[in-house]
């Protein structure tokens, strides 16, 4: 009984010494960089590292640390005592995780702006204390139109949201002529975001559509791969011409790769064209041939925000994969984005403070154009409000996949172009 | 009308001969040794990571990638008895013990898988086996992989038995299964029997693993997905008994492909909602026919029913 | 520089849940015998119960009209109501607080029933751990329940309107939730009291004779059935009650943080602490609380320092840690770090006390 009584009482006694050691530490240990007279500002991340969405949320940290590296280059060559250090920290892709993830960085480190979380579950969790404590919050690609607060720390100068999304879709499906429309979607709120508004858009145009919902992070959906095909199927018997009958697929990932392979044997869903969201254009998906044959048959067309216009963006991609050895996952060049609107706001404040911060992060944001393209206008929401879309669609190059631009839209306008079919 | 039918009833099948493979193992651990084993799955896991390294290696080789995978699993399989299981049950400990053991050695196996495959950059990749039809029946694609899976799954279960039944091992372990004391008694090595037993196990495991892969993009919580459902079918089963597991696989099979077609047809159930008509089943066989639908032995309930009191 | 009262206050707040969860796992399992893997539906209902009742109650407290909670207006009018409106906040805080309290003994009833019927010892953990799994689809996908994937939002602090009043120190931003972490300090020890005054009884004593041998005590004239469904029901009550100060705590019921991973956490920090000892539930919740935090703030910390490290083998180790820790306890020293404790009734109490003063 005493010895686990002593036991107890040294690993308590012990985690407190720890503590206690970590503050001091912390403290000591920043002498040094004031002598030097450099001030290091600290940005945090906040992504899930481990679970399903591990290479999205590992591929955005790289985004960001590529960033931080990048600007810390420029500010020594120019002799600026300013440096940036970059603090990552894993939230396992739910509420809980984000919210201890940001309750560690604030403490530890007085973290006042955040790259992250990825999903709208994630920054849901960590909102209220954000708002709280004053830290800004911009998450990359958390779209979900259910984020659409104003007067809060959550700023999105990233990816578009939903709204648009599901616009560009419905326009492009509506400009290749298709009248009937099987859409398989993922069960998150983004996605089934997207779903609504694209098949409303398209229902208002007489479109018939019929909508698959499967459950997100599961190993195998032939059976959702089946029912999509047998819609198909009697499109088709009841009379609809091939040509109009097409499938979209509101999915990314491994999830894709898997109904892709189904679907490559079957007959219907081979000889009808494919739509999809930006996140199919995707190296995993690409490198798998065959998967991507299958994405190239049916002429996979997706609508992505036009990335490839900014000469950022095509530097960003070449460095990602110079630094980290492999090309950036989807959406990556958001959180790229996102680390240069945060670095240059506190240049701008002169503070890491995060109430300074909130008035100055829109204002840097309206007048940055990075490696996403087409420049930043956010709303009274913190939202973007500027959208450009390339039609992209797969084709085989030789030996190798990718995707082509065929076409844009304009989110501003709702207006569709398309140069090639 | 009834068109979707042929290809629901060909994924059931398959779906069927894939869960044989994955839970026969699982039969087999709580037939031999008692224990339910929630690391089983991870053997699973392993046959399926073993299928993606080496189908880089040697791509499309499906025979060369089964036995690899299936020794991978066993070797899995003997360390996990011989680190956690062997010591507890040597202190006799409790059922709750075990399942929590096994619990916690899923656990770690799943997460050192997570750590070496982001460290290895393969945390979720797509093996090199292409999956190619090889003959359609009714507008169905039937694939090489399909095909595979119900060869070998129909192979395994006539090895198996003839296993039990004519070899001297297969009727020690039956032997062993029935009444562990006075197999001992009768001079049979158990230890013996009992690591031939996993490595069967765990093997079989493994090849359900690699034959899942084909389909799948192979990560860390693979089989850890799978893990309710595995036991579904074996509850199904009625635990320990062999024909048991294979009717439970294809009420597996079944229930989540082809009743859930039916459902999504004709009542616009969503697929999201598909593992719902498994779990449900294991907490009704579970409460109302716990010796599902298979044969088994348990003294204990002879002697619940001698005292007539309705308690755990 | 490192924030030490930051720190404190969610260090206290999510110790006192795992608390709170740890003696209710400890008392189904350790002194009663159940192998609760389902725990996490108790948890979980508690969240949801609240956090559907607690919506639609703030409304109607504000004399506002009812609407769908799952839109962003209606989080907006939330928010806006609990940091303008005390009483409707309070009083709908403690409504759901009674609710998730009476919903959660209610299922832990309902959970009983499987504990009467089940043949093997481990169907009851099988069964409870499935129903978690159902809990968890049907609340994912089904919106008229659990407005989808993203969870019900906007579940403010309640003490959240203090920030309003012109009050000075308790308009700060440290005070409402320094506040809310003394509450669930509070409530974490009321119910270690509980448990102590109710495993410190001949209640306890049946109990732990119907966990060791219910044979036995059947025949003595102990009514197993009762007595389970008994410890079922508090237990579960007590989970229910942390589900609702959680949800309260991070703002959001989301399915995502009831998981059967996070179950066996609570296992771990029971066997690891000692079960049918409640001081041995609080040790197991403050030593694994204290690894996981401290992982993180030090991940974080050592990154400042060390740029070339890599955070993401942090959260991994801690699963990893968690699970080897277990093992070890469970081949090695399967009682835990605290013994069984003696069932200290009131009469033992005298007469050790008696005999201390006597001879």
């Amino acid at each position: 009984m005493s010895f686990t009584k002593s036991a107890v009482g040294l690993l308590v006694i012990g985690l407190i010494v720890g503590v206690i050691a970590g503050f001091g530490a912390s403290f000591a240990l920043q002498k040094p960089t004031a002598t030097k007279a450099t001030t290091t500002y600290t940005i945090g991340v906040i992504m899930p590292l481990s679970g399903t969405l591990a290479s999205f949320g590992q591929s955005f940290a790289n985004s960001v640390k590529l960033a931080a590296n990048e600007m810390n280059a420029n500010l020594s060559a120019i002799g600026s005592p300013i440096r940036f250090n970059v603090v990552v920290a894993d939230d396992g892709g739910t509420p809980s995780g984000a919210l201890s993830a940001l309750q560690s960085m604030y403490q530890s480190n007085s973290v006042q702006i955040v790259i992250g979380p990825l999903t709208s579950a994630e920054v849901l969790g960590l909102r209220d204390y954000a708002d709280t404590n004053h830290i800004v919050i911009l998450p990359p690609a958390a779209t979900a139109t259910s984020l659409r607060i104003a007067g809060d720390y959550i700023l999105r100068p990233g990816q578009p949201g939903d709204q648009f999304e599901g616009s560009a879709l419905a326009q492009t499906i509506l400009g290749f002529g298709e009248k009937y429309v099987v859409y398989i979607y993922r069960g998150d709120t983004s996605e089934i975001g997207t779903y609504n508004i694209t098949s409303s858009i398209l229902k208002q145009d007489g479109v018939s559509v019929v909508g698959i919902e499967y459950t997100p992070a599961q190993s195998d959906y032939s059976n959702i791969v089946a029912s999509a095909s047998s819609d198909v199927a009697s499109f088709i018997s009841n009379g609809a011409p091939r040509s109009q009958v097409a499938v979209v697929l509101g999915g990314y990932g491994t999830e894709a790769a898997n109904m892709f392979t189904h679907a490559s044997s079957d007959q219907y869903l081979s000889s009808v064209r494919w739509f999809g969201i930006e996140a199919l254009n995707d190296n995993s998906l690409l490198s798998d041939s065959q998967v991507a044959s299958f994405m190239a048959k049916v002429n996979l067309t997706i609508t992505a925000p036009q990335t490839s216009t900014s000469p950022q963006g095509i530097n960003f991609a070449e460095a990602y994969a110079a630094a980290y050895g492999s090309p950036p996952e989807p959406y990556s060049n958001y959180a790229y984005d996102n680390a240069w609107i945060a670095m240059l706001s506190i240049l701008v404040a002169g503070t890491d403070n995060g109430q300074t911060l909130i008035k100055i992060v829109p204002l840097v944001a309206d007048h940055y154009f990075g490696a996403s393209g087409t420049g930043i206008f956010l709303d009274q929401y913190g939202d973007q409000t500027i959208a450009y879309y390339n039609v992209e669609k797969c084709v085989q190059l030789g030996q190798s996949y990718n995707f082509t631009v065929i076409g844009e839209y304009n989110g501003g306008t709702n207006q569709l172009t398309l140069n090639t079919r | 009308m009834l068109s979707w039918l042929p290809g629901s009833i060909l994924r059931s099948v398959f779906e069927s001969g894939i869960f044989l493979m994955i839970s026969i193992g699982l039969t087999l651990t709580l037939s031999v040794v008692k224990l339910p084993n929630f690391a089983h799955a991870e053997f699973l896991t392993i046959g399926a990571y073993t299928s993606l390294v080496l189908s880089q290696v040697v791509p499309n080789n499906i025979p060369i990638i089964l036995l690899a995978s299936f020794l991978t699993a066993a070797i899995l399989a003997l360390a996990v008895h011989n680190a956690v299981f062997k010591p507890l049950i040597a202190r006799k400990s409790s059922a709750y013990i075990l399942v929590l053991a096994s619990f916690a050695a899923a656990q770690f196996i799943r997460y050192t898988v997570f750590i070496a495959g982001s460290l290895g950059g393969v945390l979720s990749a797509h093996p090199l086996i292409a999956v190619t039809p090889v003959v359609y029946i009714a507008g169905q694609a039937l694939t090489n992989v399909y095909l595979t899976t119900l060869i070998v799954a129909i192979a395994s279960t006539i090895l198996l038995s003839l296993f039990f039944r004519y070899t001297l091992i297969g009727k020690c372990m039956r032997a062993v299964s029935s009444n562990t004391v006075l197999a001992q008694l009768s001079g049979i090595r158990i230890e013996y029997i009992v690591s031939v037993m996993w490595i069967i196990a765990g093997g079989l495991g493994g090849v359900g693993g690699a034959l899942l892969s084909p389909y799948v993009t192979v990560t860390p919580a693979l089989g850890f997905n799978l893990l309710l459902e595995i036991f579904a079918v074996v509850i199904f089963g009625g635990l320990t008994s062999f024909v048991g597991t294979i009717i439970g696989s294809l009420i597996m099979g079944f229930s989540e492909n082809t009743l859930m077609d039916f459902l999504n047809i004709y009542f616009g159930v969503p697929y999201t909602y598909t593992q719902l008509i498994p779990f449900s089943l294991i907490i009704i066989v579970l409460l109302v026919k716990p010796t599902g639908f298979g044969v088994s032995y348990s003294a204990n309930r002879a002697l619940r029913r001698l005292i007539g009191v309705r308690t755990r | 520089m490192f924030d030490i009262v930051g720190f404190i206050i969610s260090l206290v707040s999510s110790l006192g849940i795992y608390i709170i969860l740890t003696l209710s796992l400890n008392l189904e399992y350790g002194y009663g015998g159940q192998p609760n893997f389902g725990q996490a539906l108790f948890y979980g209902m508690g969240a949801f119960v609240t956090a559907i009742l607690t919506s639609n109650l703030l409304f109607l407290f504000a004399h506002q009209p009812l609407a769908n909670i799952c839109t962003i207006t209606s989080l907006v009018q939330r928010e806006s109501i609990a940091t303008s409106n005390p009483a409707a906040t309070l009083l709908a805080w403690a409504i759901s607080g009674l609710a998730s309290v009476l919903v959660g003994a209610l299922i832990g009833f309902a959970a009983s029933y499987p504990a009467l019927r089940v043949k093997e010892e481990w169907y009851l953990a099988m069964v409870l751990l499935v129903a978690a799994q159902i809990f968890t689809i049907i609340f994912s996908y089904d919106t008229s329940l659990g407005c989808g994937f993203d969870g019900i939002a906007g579940i403010s602090n309640p003490f959240a309107w203090l920030t309003s009043t012109s009050i000075p120190v308790l308009n700060s931003s440290y005070a409402f939730p320094a506040i809310y972490a003394g509450v669930i300090a509070l409530f974490a020890y009321l119910c270690y009291t509980l448990t102590e005054r109710l495993t410190n009884s001949p209640f306890g004593r049946q109990l732990k004779a119907i966990r060791d041998d219910w044979l036995a005590a059947s025949t003595l004239g102990k009514n197993v059935n009762a007595i389970r469904a008994q410890v079922m029901v508090i237990g579960s009550a007590m989970a229910g009650l942390a589900g609702w100060l959680y949800v309260y705590y991070i703002g959001v019921a989301n399915t995502a943080d009831y998981t059967s991973t996070f179950t066996f956490s609570i296992w771990v920090m029971m066997i690891l602490g000692g079960f049918a000892n409640n001081r041995g539930a609080l040790t197991g919740a403050l030593v694994l609380t204290l690894i996981n935090e401290l992982t993180l703030v030090g991940s974080t910390l050592v990154q400042t320092y060390i740029p070339g490290f890599n955070p993401n083998i942090v959260n991994y180790s801690k699963y990893l840690l968690e699970s080897l820790l277990l093992l070890i306890l469970l081949i090695y020293r399967p009682k835990g770090l605290l013994k069984e404790s003696r069932i200290k009734t009131p009469a033992y109490t005298l007469f050790k006390e008696g005999e201390k003063s006597g001879e």
